[in-house]
């Protein structure tokens, strides 16, 4: 139980890359549509993030350096400039799609109509992050959203012919689902983005600091990215297969939450829902605080300010007013009406930006021994890691043309 | 950690663009203060003999100009003295405290204006 404890940093940031709101909704469409043809996409983006996550945090518990100090170190105040502009849009909106997905959730378990609580549940997620200590706030959202085993659960439940969703496995375009190649590689970079989105390092690095993790404690980051984001992974694959196994013979096309929880209606009846439910409810508010501090760290760090939740706010005032003014400018994106899942799908634009130019000055620093000693990475992790740089540069190519040209997947 | 310039005839190559520009400076207690958006040198003399020579750190000011050139009036440029800098490694650490520097009147503008009358802005969260 205490190991348990001690990887819910790791388990919170997975949750803000695989299954908050944006990515409930995106694994279901996939599996829907796609079947489980793209689970190998969601597999290739866990190794990525485990592997970029343990060298920002590695980099952050040795030197005490932040990610966006190292960005700005190795890439001037201009491209990082570029990339804080692009990485602060992505978080801000996956932001406010968070808050109008704690709405959604509590509309559908609790009857509330969901614009008239976005105001005190924006005012809920600041007053945690300014008043509720680190870990308490990673152990009760990170522990709570692992209620959504609850789809691994209704996948089991219910029973599908195992081979022949085996045999959805191998990437390809399903014959004869009107699919094309190009929505099946918008899809493919949207959850490969979403997956390494770049809040996941600055939220982890940020966390390990908030932690006092040191030299000793590489043991716990690698603990973390090893439990956190496989977990997230296979969570999110379980939404999917549950998709693929009730939705996409029945032909139904999911729009929104509601029919993402179908499938665990049909497995596990109503309590089941109401479980998984309170999994979201916990998923979204901790992808709420991951992405709402992600703001205030990154800003923070660019600007060589004293941030973080174990300080008092007196002592890191300007980093307390970016996660308050990050939260704020949320709800004036809620308030305009739109719909929070669409939100997050836009938001693959800017992480075409702020991908490459986050991860090439991580992967620099983690080789350098002023900033790790000892600890630099080791061959196979660094051969590794080009490889990722390369299918980023790629992804982040590829994704505002793919996206015009499908139409956002339509 | 490597001696700073408080030993000149010790000598240790710092790349202005790579080991000052952009780090993150601590003060004496290891506490942020800013990062180093630019430096002022100071040219002694003419010819080859005068060397150049970093004059200040500038704080939380001169980011724009170096962006987009020109040169900002003196009293908009806030920065502390190179006789301060204690040691650079990963980060540039200063001999004095953070309360010893009235550049940081824009972060305690933000503290006793707004965080510090928000209920709790003083809470110890550990």
């Amino acid at each position: 139980m205490n190991r348990l404890f001690a990887a819910t940093l790791g388990i919170l940031t997975a949750i803000g890359g695989f299954v908050d709101i944006g990515d409930l909704v995106t694994n279901a469409v996939v599996g829907s549509r796609f079947g489980l043809s793209l689970a190998w996409v969601v597999v290739v983006g866990v190794v990525g993030i485990v592997l970029f996550a343990h060298m920002s945090g590695k980099v952050t518990a040795i030197s005490g350096r932040g990610t966006f100090e190292i960005i700005r170190e190795r890439l001037g105040p201009r491209a990082a400039l570029v990339n804080l502009g692009g990485s602060m849009a992505l978080t801000l909106l996956t932001l406010a799609a968070e808050i109008g997905g704690i709405a959604l959730a509590l509309q559908l378990l609790a009857g509330v109509a969901p614009l008239t609580i976005v105001l005190p549940l924006a005012f809920a997620v600041w007053w945690i992050v300014w008043r509720v200590r680190f870990s308490w706030m990673e152990n009760a959202a990170g522990l709570l959203g692992l209620l959504l085993v609850g789809f691994v659960v209704a996948l089991v439940a219910l029973d599908p012919d195992w081979t022949a969703l085996g045999r959805q496995l191998v990437p390809s375009v399903p014959a004869g689902g009107g699919e094309s190649g190009l929505t099946y590689a918008y899809y493919a970079v949207a959850l490969f983005g979403a997956a390494m989105t770049p809040y996941e390092v600055f939220f982890f690095s940020s966390g390990a600091a908030e932690e006092g993790w040191t030299s000793r404690d590489l043991w716990m980051s690698r603990l973390n990215v090893l439990v956190g984001f496989p977990l997230g992974g296979v969570l999110s694959l379980a939404i999917a297969g549950c998709a693929a196994v009730v939705l996409l013979p029945a032909g139904i096309a999911v729009t929104s939450l509601s029919q993402v929880l179908a499938p665990v209606a049909v497995a596990l009846g109503v309590v089941g829902v109401v479980v998984v439910l309170v999994g979201v409810v916990a998923a979204t508010t901790g992808a709420a605080l991951e992405t709402a501090l992600a703001c205030g760290y990154s800003i923070a760090q660019y600007a060589g300010w004293p941030w973080g939740k174990r300080l008092r706010p007196v002592q890191a005032p300007q980093f307390h007013v970016v996660v308050a003014g990050a939260v704020a400018l949320a709800c004036v994106v809620l308030a305009t009406g739109v719909d929070p899942i669409m939100v997050t799908e836009f938001s693959v634009v800017f992480s075409a930006v702020a991908l490459p130019l986050t991860y090439f000055p991580v992967l620099v620093v983690a080789n350098d021994p002023d900033y790790v000693g000892e600890h630099v990475n080791g061959r196979v992790v660094n051969a590794v890691a080009l490889v990722y740089l390369v299918i980023i540069g790629v992804a982040a190519v590829a994704a505002v043309p793919l996206m015009v040209l499908t139409r956002m997947g339509a | 950690m490597t001696e700073g310039p408080r030993h000149p005839a010790r000598g240790r190559l710092v790349d202005v663009n790579l080991h000052l520009l952009d780090r993150q400076v601590l003060d004496r207690d290891g506490l942020p203060v800013l990062a180093v958006d630019d430096l002022e040198i100071t040219w002694p003399g003419p010819g080859p003999t005068g060397r150049p020579q970093v004059d200040r750190l500038l704080l939380g000011s001169g980011l724009l100009t170096r962006f987009f050139g020109a040169r900002a009036p003196s009293w908009r440029r806030r920065g502390v003295p190179w006789h301060d800098v204690a040691s650079i490694d990963t980060a540039v650490h200063l001999a004095v405290g953070r309360e010893e520097l009235d550049l940081l009147w824009v972060e305690r503008w933000w503290r006793d204006v707004v965080v510090a009358r928000i209920p709790g802005g003083r809470h110890d969260p550990r």
